[in-house]
């Protein structure tokens, strides 16, 4: 079963997700995480993947939509703590270089000071 | 034609009252223990089962279990008639595949209308599973005979749709000017929508071939129609798609976020690496790679679902091992689809499911 948590802190919103993010949960995933986003003012989305255990291709369609949206807005948005088989999974699909991607925190502030959130 | 069902029941008296609420709608068959409910059942094919639990010979669990194991009478609905009114016997009821579940003693109207709006729902099923076959029967038209391949070559190709419609196509053909063309693609999802979508991205490759058009050209336009018809909805294709032209002995490929393909020239196998990003999601300038080809070669191509896939212990394949176990089928002289159709059989025979469609296509030069 796959877990959203989410949390704000200074206007970064970061959502975990955990379990599989796959053909049979990211429709509800969207769902849950778009919701997350409206009901929160931010200025920097944080996906943390670092719990999830399957990536597949329905799951990146409701990654990418998520982060186009969002950066139509004006959002910052990262990609944190893939998992080495959930990376790879991008590379596969060349994603990996359309998602900023940070493997901890110092690099997601790093991130986070460009923009001065 | 009237629908029928089998009444099965050990007490006259509830059969007697059983054929007095259906017989107006319905024509009726009974059965008076599990035995004779199975022979019937078998016999006549009925549209739905009213099913007593508590009967000699055979009880209504049995019955149910039974009707399951046979493929040809798995679907038709089965519900329950029963004094035993436990919350447990009806949960038990549903896991064992009733459709529903009626309490003795039995109310006429509420009977009518539990067998009415399953019924119904059968018949929801039935339609909804029409219309899928045809989209599917549709879509198998549209993959090339093996058979057909331009002169020069020989096919081989693997099309496992994990339900009946598919978001994967393959497809090859000569071009005006003479050129190997030859493509596989994989939309996101799969049932009847990714089928809507590989439709359409089928035809604007075909059309490619219509007006001669580059090979960057024509996934320019399937890139910028996808993003038109799809963006924002998580939905996206990809695709890689090889140009061969003899004259020149050039290889001319476009990998649009696909799993990079193998290719064997000679004695050495390498892989088609990306040349531009998945389909459908934004613009982009599409790229593509060339690599001369002086001997004979082979090109495999294949889709995310033969490397993702579980087996009973829930491991999966995966990109990397995957393409190795085919790289070395080719060094070794093989047919790396002969090896990949082994290890499906295999996988499955061990309890793996297929979880997204599965296909491949192997050209090689005669």
């Amino acid at each position: 079963m796959t877990n959203v948590k989410t949390s704000t802190v200074d206007g970064k919103l970061t959502i975990a997700l955990s379990g599989e993010l796959s053909y049979d949960t990211a429709e509800r995933i969207q769902e849950a995480v778009s919701k997350a986003c409206a009901d929160t003012r931010h200025r920097a989305l944080v996906v943390d993947l670092s719990g999830v255990t399957l990536l597949d291709s329905s799951g990146i369609g409701a990654l990418v939509s998520l982060f186009n949206a969002e950066q139509r807005n004006g959002t910052l948005c990262l990609l944190a703590r893939p998992t080495p088989e959930v990376m790879r999974t991008l590379e596969l699909v060349n994603l990996d270089k359309f998602f900023r991607i940070v493997q901890n925190d110092g690099e997601t502030e790093l991130f986070l000071s460009e923009v001065d959130i | 034609m009237q629908q029928s069902i089998l009444i099965v029941d050990d007490q006259d008296l509830n059969r007697r009252i059983l054929e007095a609420a259906f017989q107006q709608e319905y024509r009726l068959h009974f059965a008076a223990d599990g035995e004779e409910a199975l022979q019937s059942v078998r016999e006549h094919r009925p549209d739905l089962v009213l099913l007593d639990i508590m009967m000699p010979r055979l009880d209504g669990w049995d019955v149910c279990a039974s009707m399951q194991q046979e493929p040809e009478l798995a679907d038709i609905p089965v519900i329950f008639i029963s004094a035993l009114n436990r919350a447990e016997d009806k949960v038990r009821a549903f896991s064992s595949g009733a459709a529903d579940y009626i309490s003795k003693p039995i109310s006429i109207p509420e009977a009518r209308a539990r067998v009415r709006r399953v019924l119904e729902l059968k018949q929801s099923y039935a339609r909804i599973s029409r219309e899928v076959d045809l989209v599917a029967g549709l879509q198998a038209r549209l993959l090339p005979q093996v058979g057909q391949v331009p002169h020069g070559f020989r096919a081989d190709a693997l099309y496992l749709p994990s339900g009946k419609a598919s978001g994967d196509f393959y497809d090859f053909f000569t071009t005006p000017s003479g050129r190997l063309r030859a493509v596989i693609a994989d939309v996101s999802g799969h049932g009847a929508g990714a089928a809507f979508l590989m439709g359409i991205a089928r035809s604007l490759f075909r059309t490619g071939r219509e007006l001669d058009l580059p090979l960057t050209q024509t996934v320019k336009i399937i890139n910028d129609q996808l993003v038109e018809a799809i963006r924002d909805t998580g939905d996206f294709l990809t695709l890689l798609a090889v140009e061969y032209d003899a004259a020149s002995k050039t290889l001319e490929y476009v990998n649009a976020g696909h799993s990079p393909a193998l290719l064997r020239h000679g004695e050495t196998v390498s892989r088609m690496e990306h040349t531009a990003t998945v389909l459908g999601f934004f613009d982009q300038d599409i790229r593509s790679e060339q690599r001369v080809v002086s001997e004979g070669f082979s090109l495999f191509l294949f889709t995310d679902g033969c490397y993702e896939w579980r087996d009973s212990q829930g491991q999966m394949p995966g990109y990397d091992h995957f393409v190795d176990m085919m790289r070395n089928a080719f060094l070794s002289g093989e047919s790396p689809m002969s090896d990949l159709r082994l290890s499906l059989n295999e996988a499955q025979a061990g309890g793996a499911e297929l979880r997204d469609d599965v296909t491949a296509l192997l050209l090689s030069t005669t």
